[in-house]
C-alpha cells in the first residue's frame, strides 16, 4: 500500500526515491519467499497426507527442519530493515552489478542478509522438496496408482520435482553472489574477468519455473474443485494429469525468455520463444478441460467455487499477455515495463492466491471442524476481484505506453492508470479485513462442520473434521476409482459406507 | 480440433521469427578489458549514420558522434539507418525508447552494437528501462529525430560549442537529499554530469 501511495503522483514525494527502492524489493521479496511459497508448503503439508491416505509425512523430523528454517529467514530478511544503509534494493532478481556495490562498505549490510535469507529458504524448500515426492511416491494408499491420485498430488509432484531440478541453481548462484560482495571474489565482477550476465542464467533457470512451482499447486486446487461444485466428473482426468509434467519439462527451457533484450543472439531468442510458446499448449490443455467441466454443470456458486471462477478468468487473461510477452518483438518494447507487472500479478495474485484462497475455503471445515460464514466470504471475494482488477488492468496501458517497472517517479502522462491502480490497491488492502474477520470468529465460535460438507469425493473427507493426528491409522481406505466420479455409479473406496460412518463418530 | 492451439502458438512463434529478422537491431557484442577504453568492431552490414556512441551511467547519458560532439540529447536524422556502440560506465542500463518499440540493455565489460531507423519525427523519451539504483526513474533523455538538413545544421553548430555541464537531474536531486541532512538509505554518489556541447532541454514536451 505504501508502494501504491508512492506512485499515486508522478513525482516521488512521499519518501526518497532509495527507500522506494528498498521498499519494493523488500516487497517481492516477502510476497514470494514470506508469504505464497510458505502459504503454498503449508497448505501442501497439511493436505498431501491425507488425500494420499499416510499418516505423515515421510521424514518428519526434516520436514520439521524445513519448517523452523522459514522463521529463521524470515527474521534475517526483516533485521534487513535496521542494518545502517537499509534493506536489500537492488529488486527481487538482485542482479549484479547493482546488488554488490554496497555503497557504504560494511560487511553486514541490507543485500548481504537479504542473500543469506535467499539461500536459507532455498535450503529449507529443497528439504520440503525431498520429503513431498518421497511421500508421494511411497506412502499413497493402498490401490492408489499413478492414475487414481488426485489431480492435486500429480501437480504438487510436478511442482516439488520442479524445485529439486531448479533450486540448486539458485541457491549456487546467490552463493556465487554473496562470495562477490562479500569477499570480493569475481564470478559476476567485470573487474575480475566475471560476467554479469551469468548470474541472470542462474537467476532465471530456477526463478522462471518458481512460478510454475506456485501455479502448479494451484492448477491441482482448481482441478479439485471444480468438480465438486459443478457436480461432473473431471473432464479429461489422464490428460490434465500427465499435462502437469509437460509443463515441468518445458518449464525448465524458456528461461531465456527472460532476456531477451540483454545481448541474447538473435537465434536463441527464437529458440526459446517457441519453447515458451509451446508451453501455452500444457496449460491450454487444463484450461480446456477446466472450461468442459464446468459446461452443463450444476454449478455451487459458494465462496471457494467464486475464487476458483475468477482465478481461472483471471488465469487466462494472464495467459494471453504470456503469449504476448513470449513473442520476441513484443517482449522487447514491453519486458521490463509496466506491462510486465500487470501480467505477472494477474499470475502471481489474481490467480496464485486466488486459487490459494479457494484452498482455505474449501478445506477450512476439514481442518478446523468449523463452519466459516459464507456471506463474509463472499464480501471477500467481490472486494478481492474489485480491488485486482482496478490494481492490475490499467498498468497494462501505462507499460504499454512506455512506464518502465520499478520506478520511483514517472512522466505526467501515467497519472490516470496510477491513481486508478492505487484506488484498487487499497480495496484490496480493505479485501483482507473480512477475510481475517471470518477466519477467527469462525474458527472460534463457528457452526460444527460435518466430516463431508460439501460431499466431496476423495480421501480426506472420509476422515473425521478435523483429522485425527495419523489420518486413517493403521485402516486405510483401498481405492477403487479416481476421486471424480461424480453423478457416476463408481465407488471410489472399498466399503465406502463403513468408512462413512465411521468419520461420524468423534474419536 | 486438438492441435489448434499448437498450431496458432508455432504460427505467431514463425511471424515474430520473420519479424525479427526484418528489425535485426542487435548487432555484435564483444567483451573488453574494464581498465580500457571500448574497441571499436567491423561491422558486416553497412550503416547510413554512425557509430554513435551511447554512455550510460548512475544516472546520466551522454552521445559521442563521429565527430567528436558530445551531446546530453540523442539527435537522429530521419529515415537513416544509424549505428550505435552501447557502452556502461558502471552497472546494467537499458537503452529503451518506447515510441520505437526498441530496448537493448547494455552490459558492463561488453561493447553491444545496435541500430535503428528512424521514420517519424518528433521528441520522444529515452528511459533506461533496466534497475540501476537510487535515481534510477531520473535516468532518461530526450530523442529527436529531424529531417537530414536540420540533423546536420545542428551537427555543424553544435561542433564549436564550448563543453559544459549536461543533463544530470539525479545529481541535482542528491544535492538535495545531501542538503537535506542525507536522509534516505544507502547509495551510491550519482556520476557527474558529463560534458557536453549541447546541453539539452531536460522538460522537452515529447510526443511519446
Amino acid at each position: 500500500m505504501l508502494v501504491r501511495g508512492e506512485l499515486i503522483t508522478p513525482p516521488s514525494d512521499l519518501f526518497d526515491p532509495t527507500v522506494y527502492n528498498g521498499l519494493y524489493t523488500m516487497h517481492g521479496t516477502v510476497m514470494l519467499f514470506l508469504f505464497l511459497f510458505p502459504m503454498l508448503s503449508g497448505l501442501t503439508n497439511l493436505l498431501v497426507p491425507p488425500m494420499i491416505g499416510a499418516p505423515d509425512m515421510a521424514f518428519p523430523k526434516l520436514n520439521a527442519l524445513a519448517f523452523w528454517l522459514v522463521p529463521v529467514f524470515s527474521i534475517i530478511l526483516l533485521l534487513s530493515f535496521f542494518v545502517p544503509g537499509g534493506p536489500a534494493s537492488s529488486g527481487w532478481w538482485s542482479y549484479p552489478p547493482i546488488s554488490i556495490q554496497n555503497p557504504l562498505g560494511k560487511m553486514i549490510n541490507g543485500e548481504m542478509l537479504w542473500i543469506t535469507a535467499i539461500s536459507l529458504s532455498g535450503i529449507s524448500s529443497i528439504m520440503g522438496a525431498v520429503n513431498f515426492v518421497t511421500t508421494i511416491i511411497r506412502m499413497r494408499a493402498p490401490g492408489m496408482g499413478f492414475f487414481k491420485m488426485p489431480i492435486f498430488i500429480w501437480t504438487v509432484l510436478a511442482a516439488q520435482l520442479l524445485q529439486l531440478l531448479g533450486l540448486p541453481a539458485l541457491t549456487g548462484g546467490a552463493i556465487m553472489l554473496f562470495f562477490d560482495l562479500s569477499f570480493g571474489t569475481s564470478f559476476f565482477r567485470i573487474e575480475g574477468g566475471g560476467d554479469p550476465v551469468l548470474f541472470q542464467h542462474f537467476f532465471w533457470f530456477y526463478s522462471h519455473p518458481a512460478v510454475y512451482v506456485m501455479v502448479l499447486p494451484v492448477f491441482g486446487i482448481f482441478s479439485e474443485l471444480f468438480p465438486v461444485y459443478a457436480r461432473k466428473p473431471l473432464f479429461g482426468y489422464k490428460f490434465v494429469a500427465v499435462a502437469s509434467f509437460g509443463i515441468t519439462i518445458l518449464s525448465l527451457v524458456v528461461w531465456v525468455h527472460h532476456m531477451f533484450y540483454t545481448g541474447t543472439p538473435m537465434w536463441m531468442r527464437n529458440l526459446f520463444m517457441f519453447t515458451t510458446m509451446l508451453i501455452a499448449v500444457p496449460t491450454g490443455v487444463k484450461v480446456f478441460a477446466w472450461i468442459a467441466t464446468l459446461w452443463g454443470g450444476n454449478l455451487r456458486l459458494s465462496t471457494p467455487m467464486l475464487f476458483c471462477l475468477g482465478g481461472l478468468f483471471n488465469f487466462i487473461f494472464g495467459g494471453i499477455t504470456g503469449v504476448m510477452l513470449a513473442t520476441v518483438p513484443v517482449d522487447i518494447h514491453v519486458g521490463n515495463t509496466y506491462f510486465v507487472v500487470a501480467h505477472f500479478h494477474y499470475i502471481i495474485f489474481n490467480t496464485i492466491a486466488f486459487g490459494i484462497f479457494a484452498g482455505i475455503y474449501h478445506w477450512f471445515p476439514k481442518f478446523t471442524g468449523r463452519m466459516f460464514y459464507e456471506g463474509l466470504g463472499k464480501v471477500h471475494f467481490a472486494l478481492t476481484f474489485i480491488g485486482a482488477t482496478l490494481n492490475w488492468l490499467p498498468l497494462h496501458w501505462a507499460g504499454l505506453l512506455g512506464m518502465p517497472r520499478r520506478v520511483a517517479s514517472y512522466d505526467p502522462e501515467f497519472a490516470i492508470w496510477n491513481v486508478i491502480a492505487s484506488i484498487g490497491a487499497f480495496i484490496l488492502g480493505v479485501a483482507s479485513i473480512p477475510f481475517i474477520l471470518n477466519m477467527v470468529s469462525s474458527w472460534v465460535r463457528g457452526k460444527a462442520a460435518p466430516p463431508n460438507p460439501w460431499k466431496a469425493i476423495g480421501l480426506e473427507w472420509l476422515l473425521p473434521s478435523p483429522p485425527p493426528h495419523e489420518n486413517f491409522e493403521d485402516d486405510i481406505p483401498t481405492v477403487l476409482n479416481e476421486p471424480y466420479c461424480y453423478g457416476l455409479d463408481k465407488p471410489f473406496v472399498q466399503d465406502e459406507q463403513f468408512y462413512i460412518d465411521k468419520s461420524f463418530k468423534k474419536h | 480440433m486438438d492441435n489448434i492451439p499448437l498450431i496458432l502458438v508455432l504460427a505467431i512463434a514463425s511471424y515474430a521469427t520473420n519479424v525479427n529478422y526484418k528489425l535485426e537491431n542487435l548487432g555484435s557484442k564483444t567483451k573488453y578489458n574494464y581498465d580500457q577504453e571500448a574497441p571499436f568492431v567491423k561491422e558486416k552490414k553497412a550503416f547510413d549514420f554512425g557509430p554513435i556512441d551511447v554512455i550510460s551511467r548512475q544516472w546520466n547519458w551522454e552521445f559521442i558522434y563521429p565527430n567528436g560532439i558530445h551531446s546530453s540529447e540523442l539527435h537522429l536524422p530521419i529515415n537513416k539507418r544509424t549505428n550505435f556502440r552501447l557502452i556502461t560506465d558502471d552497472v546494467i542500463h537499458s537503452f529503451y525508447i518506447p515510441a520505437f518499440r526498441l530496448k537493448q540493455d547494455i552490459i558492463p565489460g561488453s561493447v553491444i552494437t545496435y541500430s535503428l531507423t528512424p521514420t517519424r519525427n518528433g521528441v520522444f523519451r529515452l528511459r533506461d528501462a533496466m534497475f540501476s539504483g537510487a535515481y534510477f526513474s531520473q535516468n532518461q533523455t530526450n530523442v529527436i529525430v529531424e529531417s537530414e538538413d536540420i540533423f546536420n545544421k545542428w551537427i555543424n553548430e553544435t561542433v564549436k560549442k564550448e563543453p559544459q555541464n549536461g543533463l544530470n537531474p539525479a545529481g541535482r536531486l542528491y544535492d538535495k537529499r545531501l542538503k537535506n541532512g542525507n536522509r534516505g538509505w544507502a547509495t551510491v554518489e550519482p556520476a557527474p554530469a558529463p560534458k557536453v556541447q549541447d546541453v539539452g532541454l531536460e522538460d522537452r514536451p515529447h510526443d511519446g
